[in-house]
């Protein structure tokens, strides 16, 4: 799959359907007592506030009408009209109680699907968030699902009260006098062929909106990730007019969207006008001939208008359900991403391990197309280190991914202690494999607890042990606050040989059997790389190391070195035996020095 | 109110459009109101025998009344619905280009924070800003507003037809709105912490979030992935518990004035009724009786004067959820920024840049940084900074690019004070290459090119070429329209640095500043880069930080910082011969080469 860029719409890849819903509701089962309370609630809210116009009525019909059996009975009306108020308000507080249960519903669901996506996403590999901008991602687990508080928190219940609703004027219409029903019901089946063209317009338009408003976001996560960048080459204007440029893409959309889905309510209304005409219509020669009383009249109406309520709900639902579905699909989506790097069915841990690894005709391509490896086969024993040197982009990188399983290999195996990475459950892997990244990424928190990532356990004495193992120790005394100094985002505040240095503790600390240095010390000035050298001798003892670097220097004393070239290892052995080979590694060394001799 | 008078200028273009839909919004509660006087009509003339006569109109016979008043009916609904659905489309787009508009000012006012800002601001925070507030008073205008503006003009125009009937039932309807006020002013400033708290567990959620998915490689490789999931989940109960507690909240307010507007209903159809039986009991004072037609008018109109009553609560919840959602808004756009052109800034000539710091010092809350630093770079000259990590070596071209502002001292442009010139052109002078290399999720032309948009392939290949990138590029899949994901996924560390100089090399501007820029790359394609850059662009003034002494050897001036100071300056051959610090790093960085070989 090709990248994804701010500007690239996604593709949907689930199906808008029931199933969504289904799968939504199941959110909703473990709280099965707030469920079934929530609906009660509501349905005796419904059945309640359905008493008035029956109450009205009442009134019309046989107090205020002569030939009522209460006529002009003061006492009555009133007695029957204070205990129906003592109802209502007796509802009032049933319909507290009900927003309140619902909306613990609504919040608990929506966290089940927050927390679900998150655990999720930490299962993913590496190539779902290569393909594509972090902001696509962030929104899946903020905003698409807060956008489903209000389905969640009252829609999908209300579609029930809707349904019960719905039946009990049924039901009533019908005893107060089925013919004028039926008569009414007629009207509905135009308008529900409308519902249904439009239905689909709708949710095609909810779709287009959710995308072009995801591409707005990344583009701005984007923007404010690199605003050194857009603020040094003076890109401010230009990227104002590219968001005006997406924001009249969703707007576009936006509008379209809006149209469409307003359009059903008054559909619903001049429906429900026609049919209450027709109603009067047929009501006038019932009542002159008498068959049909005034007040059975102004209720029939009454109810009819109650009639369309629910209808109008569904559709309102309806049109909160298209809106969300859009981004409930790509929640879901997420959800249904398979990790394509997880722990195999029958994975056991990886036993305590003395760190010999083995890579045995390793090919490796990120797309399946071009190979970045083919047929690389080396091995490391116990306590060595290996170093690996060649032309930027040779595969350094890949070759020490594929260790700690962050790729799969495509052909070949790699082997830990004669055991296969695939085999082993990945935490069991990564906690024995130390990896210090190029890019050394600082988290938001303190100078000690981002020491202590790796292994939250650890004591604020072990982490000071650590970064004095590795002459962090010097700088962290004079931030601020020392261990305990607040660091921004990315560690922003820190030089980036700072950033270095921490993340260097942060591995020792974990004290991995297999460490992988990445070009760990390239932002290091040279007196403290001294330093680190002098360390990592006393570091590396007693594991088995792979050190990536350009300084030479660096990994001069490697027990194997390997050239990594035109896809594969071009040439292996000590330094003294490459430099007599006088092949690449030779002439790497040999282009340091000139450049150090030849001003 | 303070708050949504400094939001006002954003809605002043639109007063025209507001006028227009209040308008178009009195038509429709007019013709809404029309309909219970058709409904009486039909009940009292057409059912009834009362005589209909209207504007001289008198009908031949019940049936044509009927087919009258039928007609008219459905005229008013169509009119009615064709008018809102043209209103709510109006407001949905008034709404949503204020939305923008306000969007686009956060977004303005981020992009022209200095530095130091940048730096303490979570992006969670700024991103919740961007999408969350500026939606919500988008929402407010969009769903809220309306709302509140319709029940009033129901509840008035109700209370006119009501008075007509029976001016002491509309007093009654009005005695109950008294203790609502009372209720919704209390209830208004606990809204507006709940909302504040809801919106802070938000925000918090999704800096973590968004942290975590930046940092992605570093929890896999330690395999933290379980306690990142625990401590979002904890993050993510915290914001359920506050949405949980704004709704306990909003019931709790329910309660006395959903009994309120009970009141009312119950009250006035036991009076309307009272009023019925005195009509049939012949009672004379006109003031207490009332026909059994205007009884089931009055019940429709009913339900108008209520409404407000109903969504009172819904209304001031609403509304200080705006108010919180504004104020946050509001406090980035006053921001302004520390780093901005003065109003009557200076224009620069960009084809001679001479720099010049003078006694420039600057500290970071307290913590000095750089102190007493004089540099002076002709245009065409270089100069090499090399020192220990976190001495001070990116701050000193962060002065120079303005980023930051001095302490104390000045920096100078062509004998200008930075800080007296406009920003936009300053920074035109100066083309970096940053420590930490940030690539935009586009093709790679795209990124070359990203500060000079018009230029053409050929200028990105040129300069591709020399930054010693063409090669790697055109073994990418799609050459130079190859996308790359975002921070430069899919490439090495030297590779990406290799774009970031092209990036550098076409803004075109006299002044290059490599921060650390060569540090992932070997040292033969350094040294062939810097010579193709050397013969390209003989004129560009260097600064080059580094920490190799091969990068910055042949600078015409090299300075060694350290702990914020210049501690020695000269040429390479000079500082050798002093034999100090830049000696001892040279001869280390040598020796481990001879060494070597």
């Amino acid at each position: 799959m090709a990248r994804n860029r701010y500007s690239d719409d996604e593709k949907d890849t689930v199906k808008i359907s029931t199933s969504l819903l289904k799968r939504l509701f199941k959110y909703m089962l473990p709280y099965n007592k707030l469920f079934l309370g929530g609906i009660c609630l509501l349905v005796v809210n419904v059945l309640i506030s359905l008493l008035w116009p029956l109450i009205t009525q009442w009134i019309i019909d046989d107090v205020l009408a002569p030939e009522g059996s209460f006529y002009n009975n003061t006492a009555v009306m009133l007695t029957v009209v204070i205990s129906a108020g003592v109802m209502l308000i007796l509802n009032v507080f049933l319909s507290s109680l009900r927003v309140r249960t619902i909306s613990k519903l609504g919040h608990n669901s929506i966290n089940d699907i927050r927390n679900e996506i998150f655990a999720h996403l930490q299962t993913l590999s590496f190539k779902f968030f290569d393909d594509r901008p972090a902001g696509k991602i962030l929104v899946r687990v903020t905003s698409y699902i807060d956008g489903l508080a209000g389905l969640l928190s009252s829609s999908l219940i209300q579609l029930f009260v809707d349904f019960f609703t719905l039946v009990c004027i049924i039901v009533i219409l019908v005893s107060l006098n089925w013919r004028l029903f039926l008569l009414s019901f007629s009207v509905l089946l135009p308008l529900i062929i409308f519902i249904m063209f439009m239905r689909l317009l709708i949710a095609k338009f909810a779709r287009l909106l959710r995308t072009k408003a995801s591409n707005r976001t990344a583009y701005i996560h984007e923007n404010i990730m690199g605003v050194t960048i857009t603020q040094a080459f003076n890109r401010k204007d230009e990227n104002l007019s590219e968001l005006d440029r997406l924001d009249g893409e969703v707007n576009n959309v936006y509008f379209k969207q809006h149209l469409s889905a307003t359009s059903i309510i008054p559909a619903v209304d001049i429906f429900s006008a026609i049919s209450i005409i027709l109603v009067y219509y047929v009501s006038i020669g019932n009542i002159e001939q008498g068959t049909m009383t005034l007040g059975a009249l102004t209720a029939f109406c009454a109810y009819l208008t109650r009639f369309w309520q629910p209808i109008s709900s569904f559709m309102l639902i309806f049109n909160q359900f298209s809106e969300a579905t859009g981004n409930i699909e790509k929640v879901f989506e997420t959800m249904d991403t398979p990790a394509d790097i997880k722990d195999a069915p029958d994975a056991y841990p990886l036993p305590q391990i003395s760190g010999c690894v083995e890579y045995k005709n390793v090919t490796f391509s990120y797309d399946g197309s071009e190979n970045i490896l083919e047929n690389v086969s080396f091995s490391v024993a116990p306590g060595e280190m290996a170093a690996f040197v060649g032309p930027t982009g040779a595969g350094k990188t890949t070759v020490v991914n594929l260790l700690s399983r962050f790729y799969d290999v495509s052909a070949g195996s790699v082997l830990i202690d004669g055991h296969n990475v695939k085999d082993v459950t990945l935490s069991s892997l990564r906690t024995q494999v130390g990896v210090m990244m190029q890019d050394s990424f600082i988290f938001s928190g303190t100078v000690i607890d981002n020491i202590r990532y790796g292994r939250p356990e650890a004591t604020d004495e072990e982490c000071i042990l650590a970064a004095e193992k590795v002459y962090a120790a010097d700088f962290i005394k004079k931030l601020p606050n020392g261990y305990y100094t607040h660091l921004d985002e990315r560690g922003t505040s820190l030089s980036s040989g700072e950033r270095q240095l921490l993340s260097f503790a942060r591995v020792i600390l974990t004290d991995p059997k297999i460490l992988i240095l990445d070009e760990a010390t390239s932002n290091i000035d040279t007196q403290t790389e001294l330093l680190v050298q002098k360390a990592l001798k006393e570091v590396l003892s007693g594991r088995t190391s792979f050190v990536i670097a350009h300084r030479l220097s660096t990994i001069k004393n490697a027990d194997k070195i390997m050239c990594i070239c035109n896809k594969g290892i071009a040439e292996e052995g000590t330094h003294e035996e490459l430099m007599k080979k006088k092949g690449i590694y030779y002439e790497l060394n040999m282009s340091q020095y000139n450049a150090l001799s030849n001003k | 109110m303070s708050t949504l008078k400094k939001l006002f200028p954003y809605f002043k273009p639109y007063m025209g459009v507001t006028l227009l839909y209040l308008l178009m919004g009195i038509i429709t509660v007019l013709l809404a109101m029309l309909l219970p006087q058709i409904t009486k009509h039909i009940t009292a003339s057409v059912i009834g025998d009362t005589p209909f006569s209207l504007l001289g109109f008198i009908p031949a016979d019940k049936k044509q009344l009927f087919v009258v008043l039928a007609v008219s009916w459905l005229l008013i609904v169509l009119i009615r619905q064709g008018v809102s659905y043209g209103r709510s489309y109006m407001m949905t787009v008034f709404s949503a280009k204020i939305a923008c508009k306000l969007r686009r000012d956060v977004f303005d006012c981020f992009l022209k924070q200095s530095q130091e800002f940048i730096r303490g601001e979570n992006t969670g925070n700024f991103l919740t800003v961007i999408n969350h507030d500026t939606e919500m008073i988008k929402q407010f205008y969009f769903v809220t507003l309306p709302s509140i503006i319709e029940s009033l003009l129901g509840f008035i125009f109700a209370s006119v037809m009501i008075w007509q009937m029976n001016p002491f039932m509309m007093l009654g309807a009005y005695i109950f709105a008294l203790p609502l006020m009372f209720f919704t002013k209390r209830s208004g400033s606990s809204f507006r912490r709940q909302y504040s708290l809801v919106r802070e567990a938000s925000a918090s959620l999704n800096s973590f979030a968004q942290e975590n998915i930046n940092g992605i490689r570093v929890v896999k490789s330690f395999a933290q992935e379980k306690a990142e999931t625990e401590k979002f989940a904890q993050k993510s109960n915290d914001y359920r518990l506050h949405g949980i507690n704004t709704m306990k909240l909003w019931s709790k307010n329910y309660v006395p004035v959903g009994i309120i507007s009970v009141l009312p209903n119950v009250l006035l159809t036991a009076i309307g009724a009272i009023f019925v039986i005195n009509a049939n009991l012949s009672v004379e004072n006109p003031s207490l009786v009332m026909t059994i037609a205007e009884f089931v008018a009055f019940s429709g109109y009913l339900a108008y004067i209520l409404l407000p009553f109903e969504q009172m609560t819904n209304w001031v919840s609403a509304a200080q959820q705006v108010v919180v959602s504004s104020q946050k808004v509001l406090h980035f756009l006053e921001m302004g920024s520390t780093v901005s052109s003065k109003p009557n800034a200076k224009n620069v000539k960009k084809d001679s840049v001479h720099i010049q710091l003078k006694d420039a010092s600057i500290s970071i809350a307290g913590t000095p940084i750089l102190e007493n630093i004089n540099i002076d770079i002709p245009q065409g000259k270089s100069l090499g900074i090399i020192g220990k990590t976190g001495s001070g070596k990116s701050f000193l071209t962060n002065l120079i690019t303005r980023f930051y502002d001095v302490t104390s001292g000045g920096v100078y442009i062509n004998s200008n004070n930075v800080q007296d010139l406009y920003l936009p052109d300053l920074r035109a002078c100066f083309a970096l290459v940053p420590q930490d290399v940030f690539l935009f999720s586009e093709t790679i032309a795209k990124n070359i090119a990203y500060g000079r948009s018009n230029a053409t392939i050929d200028d990105v290949r040129k300069c591709a070429e020399i930054a010693q990138a063409h090669s790697f590029i055109m073994d990418t899949p799609d050459g130079y329209d190859t996308i790359i994901g975002e921070r430069g996924m899919g490439l090495s560390g030297g590779q990406k640095q290799r774009i970031s100089i092209a990036r550098a090399l076409l803004f075109d501007s006299p002044v290059m500043i490599f921060d650390d820029a060569t540090s992932a790359l070997d040292m033969e394609t350094e040294k062939r880069l810097y010579s193709a850059l050397n013969e390209s662009f003989p004129n560009k003034t260097k600064i080059i930080i580094a920490h190799r002494i091969s990068s910055v050897m042949n600078c015409d001036e090299i300075i060694v910082l350290d702990r914020g100071k210049i501690v020695e300056r000269g040429t390479h051959e000079e500082l050798v011969a002093m034999k100090q610090k830049y000696f001892e790093i040279y001869s280390e960085q040598y020796s481990n080469i001879l060494n070597s070989i």
